[in-house]
């Protein structure tokens, strides 16, 4: 190796770790606070975090699928139209990841709340959706979908269209195509967007508690929870406990879910 | 075509658009001789105010004040975390013993009190706590973890008892601040909160319902934090003086009874 390539080597090495580093750092202090403050074994015996986790996982999962099948065919038509409609279209879809959460919650509730504009044609057919577990799923959905979409974007906008055109002259069908040509190619970028977007939709905090309330084992994910658990007598060393769990579950979460999209996939 | 310059466009004016912002947010941070004041939500309509008085009342001295607004919980974590103030005024008494517990501040101050009410929009055609219980109402209370919500559970033992299940039962949301409680009416997707008078006093387009007598105030405590420049010990004082406690009483808010708190 010359004396070059090292520089440049450890210069990259040097980059990741401070990244690294600083990512993880905070991650361990708040398990060291837990494991010497808090008290995670009596949350973990509490059905109060149990039902907060469940739903957490319940709500997560919903908006996941939601985000999946709604996502991707709004991502290819997208990526496969040259439009300058398609183009603002793309360029606005990061918007919700602007907005504090918060804003995204008064957002909602400006057009599904109950005085939002929508509101009276909602109530008109016996639908009435926030401070309901359906208003937690579109408070995740809301912030978590751009994430998805976004990614799929990137996904199929990478991809050479022509080999879709040379599968139809083969004689494969539209489904065929989308099937065995286009998707075992977009899939590492559609599987990164569904983690992205699920871990997003976990740690939901700002929207769901504008638009869904915070009601335990309707509305109380774990974010929520870890709020109300901060704001209490307890404080800090209960929120850090439930933080710990939260982390611990997601943690595992992942790992399955990056093992599963990367060894397990249809197309590997 | 508008939309076909919409991507070079967007791509020629992303830098400087960029650059402007940052600029923009990078200017104006406090100065650091500043006294700060770390205070609850609810004192951030009145506290501007007392401050403006106690500089025209003490032209002497050379004093500028800087005024942090949050919930209780999360500026009492910050300052035991090693944040700087001089003066923390807490709507949650057990916070502010726990600093002094701590040994980060002293001097535990009563400087005033909240009355907990039900508040309804005015225009709204509820009256009394039947009314609501009656109406199927959708009622918003703070979480029981935070002193508003206590208030609540207790107001509501102390009410008639199938009043208070039929407004429990119309409960749709348990908020962890009573900020989050009172947005409920404010976005009106409840018809009743559990807040505190002086929010009703100074929110525009709201009537509040009285609770029994009997309901105890939640009383805001004062704590001088250890460090604390001079002139704090001044303004702490000068809180409890006839005409900041005038200023407290038309903002809502009550009369502090108790003075300086036995340790």
């Amino acid at each position: 190796m010359t004396v070059r390539s090292t520089v440049a080597r450890t210069g990259l090495v040097a980059a990741a770790a401070v990244l690294l580093l600083f990512l993880a750092l905070p991650l361990i202090g708040i398990a060291w606070r837990a494991l010497t403050d808090g008290d995670v074994a009596t949350e973990l015996g509490s059905t109060a975090t149990w039902e907060a986790l469940r739903l957490s996982v319940v709500t997560s999962t919903l908006t996941l699928g939601l985000a999946v099948l709604l996502g991707t065919p709004l991502a290819y038509l997208l990526a496969r139209s040259g439009s300058p409609a398609a183009r603002v279209v793309t360029s606005l879809l990061d918007l919700p990841l602007v907005l504090p959460p918060t804003v995204a919650g008064i957002a909602l509730l400006t057009a599904f709340g109950r005085a939002g504009y929508l509101g009276d044609a909602l109530d008109g057919i016996g639908l009435t959706v926030s401070f309901t577990t359906a208003a937690v799923v579109l408070a995740q959905l809301f912030v978590s979908a751009p994430f998805f979409v976004r990614a799929a974007y990137a996904g199929f906008a990478s991809m050479d269209p022509h080999l879709e055109g040379v599968a139809y002259t083969l004689g494969l069908s539209r489904w065929r195509t989308f099937r065995s040509v286009t998707l075992p190619l977009v899939w590492p970028a559609l599987a990164g967007g569904a983690v992205l977007c699920w871990a997003r939709a976990l740690g939901e905090l700002g929207a769901t508690l504008l638009f869904a309330g915070s009601l335990p084992g309707k509305t109380q994910t774990m974010p929520l929870a870890i709020l109300a658990a901060f704001e209490s007598e307890a404080g800090l060393a209960g929120a850090v406990s439930l933080s710990v769990v939260l982390l611990g579950f997601a943690f595992v979460l992942l790992v399955a879910l990056h093992r599963l999209t990367a060894t397990a996939g249809p197309y590997r | 075509m508008l939309l076909a310059r919409w991507g070079r466009l967007s791509r020629a004016a992303a830098l400087p658009a960029l650059a402007a912002v940052l600029l923009a947010t990078a200017s104006g941070c406090g100065d650091d001789d500043d006294i700060e004041i770390a205070a609850a939500s609810s004192m951030r309509h009145v506290l501007p105010r007392i401050v403006e008085e106690f500089l025209r009342a003490h032209p002497d001295l050379d004093v500028s004040f800087e005024l942090r607004f949050n919930g209780s919980q999360v500026l009492a974590t910050q300052i035991a975390e090693g944040a700087s103030a001089d003066l923390f005024i807490s709507a949650n008494a057990v916070q502010a013993e726990r600093l002094i517990d701590e040994g980060t501040g002293s001097l535990p101050t009563v400087v005033t009190a909240n009355r907990l009410v039900l508040a309804v929009r005015e225009e709204s055609r509820w009256y009394s706590l039947s009314d609501l219980a009656e109406g199927d109402a959708r009622i918003a209370v703070g979480s029981p973890s935070v002193p508003v919500g206590r208030l609540t559970v207790i107001a509501l033992s102390l009410i008639d008892r199938q009043v208070a299940r039929e407004l429990l039962a119309g409960v749709v949301t348990e908020d962890p601040s009573v900020r989050v409680v009172l947005s409920r009416l404010e976005l009106d997707e409840a018809d009743a909160a559990f807040v505190y008078h002086s929010d009703v006093a100074v929110t525009h387009g709201l009537r509040a319902l009285p609770l029994p007598p009997t309901v105890p105030p939640n009383e805001y405590v004062a704590v001088l934090i250890d460090s604390a420049k001079p002139g704090t010990e001044e303004f702490l004082a000068f809180l409890l003086t006839p005409e900041v406690q005038d200023l407290f009483r038309a903002a809502g808010f009550l009369r502090a009874v108790a003075g300086v708190r036995a340790q």
